[in-house]
């Protein structure tokens, strides 16, 4: 009873802040109910401890003579963890480790814990009350075979690029003894995930400033276009289940079989990113969708009077001159939180698509979210094959080789020679891989017929591919046709006065950053006068810590942001670094400073995007659109 | 004997510590160094343990001998708490007796 009564306990709370972990634990010990490996101890002093039998020995996780005291001495090798920090744990024990842990982090850090092995995680679950820690809003549990599908979205959302630098990895003691492998697997995972973050943060420093401007501008079309939740929710009426999702993406390797490509028109759903449709226009191959993510695209892509009508899948960063002079149906799909709010206000979804930096990696999201479960890749070379590194007639480009070389990297060739590459490329394999992976339900064929392998995926001819696959005639046009705008006419008369009003909100937010500034400076000035232990001083913290998360609550804020990019990163990454060695009164003035920097950076960018709202309304908007919804 | 023991015991204090924070590449370089003394310890008291009963103190051999065979265990395969939880409460505390001895024996 009283076992009973534990796991019910800690069951519900994961239920209702870890619902994926919910949801695994009851699927796995439905199909699991033999757990003789693992099981639970008393120390000498009368505390639970996890031992497992591994390579017929018993091993420990905990200290058999006092858990309290050997994580008491854990714990002494915690040096002060940064307020933003995240603490990333191998291993979870009896959580004992965690619990420590836990007291010692504040309530920006976060706590990642990884589980190799899910018997530990379901006896400790029935037999430890552990409701405590798991039931902690920074604490975050994944599991082998449990919820580790949900880890990357999960890691996505909880990295952020300024945390990087504080995250601490740390791994319980003789978890490397007895799942060394699963760790390693685990912290590739990790570094993988940060490398993608730095890549992106990379290109929002370098392209911060036309991505915004896309934003600010596409807000105009955003409230005439539909959205991908929309075209599910027609193509959710045709039966897709043998049809399949073919990508054509622009690798060299697709001059080989772009004509090919013809017999599966009306028999699959064509996608193709938009630097391929020039050669697929040349070989009169009409897609059924084009997606274009990048904001500065070169429009000679899109001069062929054609594309014009092709259905485009866009973000708020696609290329604006490219929606600005589309006829054809426009899908949007979530690329920020401003656009999801907007969406959310109206009472209605906007699904985001995951990447790893490419546009052939949206689109393979758009399939796997319309539920595609055979997915095909073409001119996916993601490598140099030939020396080449983009189907013909698309870019005026050199051949490889006339570059400095030192820009490449080798990694696997289709035919399992070495192929050259650029370090971007890879990663966007690497996401295909670990998407391959944690979606064991999809197939994906690589039809591409040259350049990089991509693991995982099936490799064919896309003449066997669309021999096996592209069976059954099957017409999407209808479908996409009948999809409906995302708001309706009143919905989007409301979205327009949003618009309008924007830049009177982002006055209103120049006033609190403002008023920032001047509680960092009252906050040095009672720091120096030895007042920080007064109620003056406590309200003026609290002041400052709501300006600091005006990102939290604001919407605006994203524009802000995005135009500080620059600044932000020119500050410093340390931006959140303190000097536990400096005195109250330096540390104070360092703090004040660095603050009044950023928020200044923020002020600047609050006037850029009033300057861009206003440059939308006087040029973007055509105000008759708005006078007739009206009527 | 006798500061040689308490500064045995301080170094293992030391070591179990790092053992217990998972940390086995520092861990390891002091491990080298204590083996051979822990090692030298406990032989010389097994070995003398006719003579001391002759003098009423009873060794309780198996129980040092247990030690050191956990003590091979952990270090064998690599099981850093085994070897934590060895050397904070068993080695540690059968050094301790040791010491009693040899001070008993000395009075």
């Amino acid at each position: 009873m009283e076992k009973y009564s534990i796991y019910e306990k800690n069951l519900e709370v994961i239920k209702k802040r870890l619902p994926p972990c919910y949801s695994g634990v009851l699927e796995y010990k439905s199909v699991n109910n033999e757990n003789n490996r693992v099981f639970i101890e008393e120390s000498e002093n009368n505390e639970k401890i996890v031992a497992v039998n591994h390579n017929n020995r018993i091993w420990y996780l905990n200290s058999k003579y006092d858990a309290a005291e050997g994580t008491k001495s854990w714990m002494n090798s915690f040096e002060s963890i940064n307020f933003r920090g995240i603490v990333i744990m191998c291993g979870m024990s009896n959580l004992m480790y965690a619990r420590e842990l836990l007291k010692k982090l504040g309530k920006d850090n976060i706590l990642i814990i990884y589980e190799p092995d899910p018997d530990i995680l379901i006896k400790v679950l029935e037999e430890i009350d552990v409701s405590d820690v798991l039931g902690d809003f920074r604490t975050f549990l994944f599991s082998e075979k449990i919820n580790m599908t949900f880890l990357r979205q999960y890691l996505r959302m909880l990295f952020e690029y300024e945390r990087i630098n504080y995250s601490r990895f740390v791994v319980l003691p003789n978890y490397n003894g007895i799942y060394k492998n699963n760790i390693e697997m685990f912290t590739d995972l990790c570094q993988s995930e940060i490398v993608l973050l730095e890549a992106t943060n990379n290109t929002a420093i370098l392209l911060g400033e036309e991505m915004n401007n896309n934003h600010i501008d596409n807000i105009w079309y955003s409230i005439f276009s539909s959205s991908i939740n929309e075209l599910k929710n027609e193509i959710d009426k045709i039966n897709i289940k043998n049809i399949p999702c073919i990508i054509v993406a622009a690798g060299p390797s697709l001059d080989k079989n772009i004509d090919i490509l013809k017999q599966a028109q009306k028999k699959s759903l064509i996608i193709a990113v938009d630097s391929a449709i020039k050669a697929l226009l040349a070989q009169d191959i009409i897609p059924d969708l084009l997606v274009t993510v990048d904001s500065h695209k070169p429009m000679t892509l899109f001069e062929n009077e054609r594309i014009l009508d092709i259905p485009l899948v866009v973000c708020m960063q696609s290329r604006v001159e490219l929606l600005q002079k589309h006829k054809g149906k426009q899908f949007m799909f979530a690329s920020t939180d401003y656009m999801k709010h907007i969406y959310n206000h109206f009472n209605k979804e906007l699904e985001t698509l995951s990447t790893g930096g490419s546009v052939a990696n949206n689109a393979f999201s758009l399939a796997k979210f319309l539920g595609f479960k055979t997915i095909i890749l073409v001119g996916q070379d993601l490598a140099f094959t030939d020396n080449k590194k983009h189907v013909g007639n698309v870019y005026n480009e050199k051949a490889i080789g006339e570059d400095s070389s030192e820009q490449y990297i080798e990694i696997e060739g289709q035919d399992g020679n070495p192929i050259l590459t650029f370090p971007n490329f890879k990663l966007y394999r690497d996401w295909f891989e670990a998407e391959i992976k944690d979606n064991p339900e999809i197939n994906v064929i690589n039809a591409t017929e040259g350049g990089a392998k991509i693991h995982g995926a099936e490799i064919t001819t896309l003449k066997e591919a669309i021999g096996k696959c592209c069976i059954y005639d099957v017409d999407f046009d209808k479908a996409i046709a009948a999809t409906n705008d995302s708001f309706s006419s009143k919905q989007k008369v409301e979205f327009y006065e949003m618009l309008e009003s924007m830049t009177d909100k982002l006055e209103n937010l120049r006033k609190k950053l403002k008023n920032g500034i001047r509680d960092y400076n009252k906050f040095y000035e009672l720091i120096r006068n030895g007042k920080n232990h007064t109620q003056e001083f406590k309200r003026v913290l609290e002041s400052i810590e709501k300006v600091n998360y005006l990102d939290k609550i604001e919407p605006l804020m994203e524009f802000v942001m995005m135009y500080a990019k620059e600044d932000e990163h020119n500050l410093g990454q340390n931006i959140y670094d303190v000097d536990d060695s400096a005195d109250i009164k330096s540390e104070g003035k360092e703090i004040a400073d660095r603050g009044i920097a950023m928020l200044n950076a923020y002020i600047r960018a609050d006037e850029k995007v009033i300057d861009r709202v206003n440059y939308v309304l006087n040029n973007i908007v055509d105000k008759k659109r708005i006078s007739e919804l009206h009527i | 004997m006798f500061s040689e023991i308490k500064i045995l015991q301080e170094k293992i204090s030391v070591i179990a510590e790092q053992l217990y924070q998972n940390d086995l590449v520092i861990a390891n370089k002091g491990l080298a160094e204590v083996f051979p003394e822990i090692n030298r310890i406990y032989l010389t008291f097994i070995n003398d343990s006719e003579k001391y009963s002759e003098k009423g103190i009873d060794i309780p051999q198996d129980i040092l001998i247990s030690q050191m065979k956990n003590l091979i265990e952990a270090y064998e395969s690599k099981d850093i708490l085994m070897l934590a939880d060895t050397l904070k409460y068993e080695i540690y505390n059968g050094l301790s007796f040791c010491d009693d001895v040899l001070n008993n024996f000395g009075k």
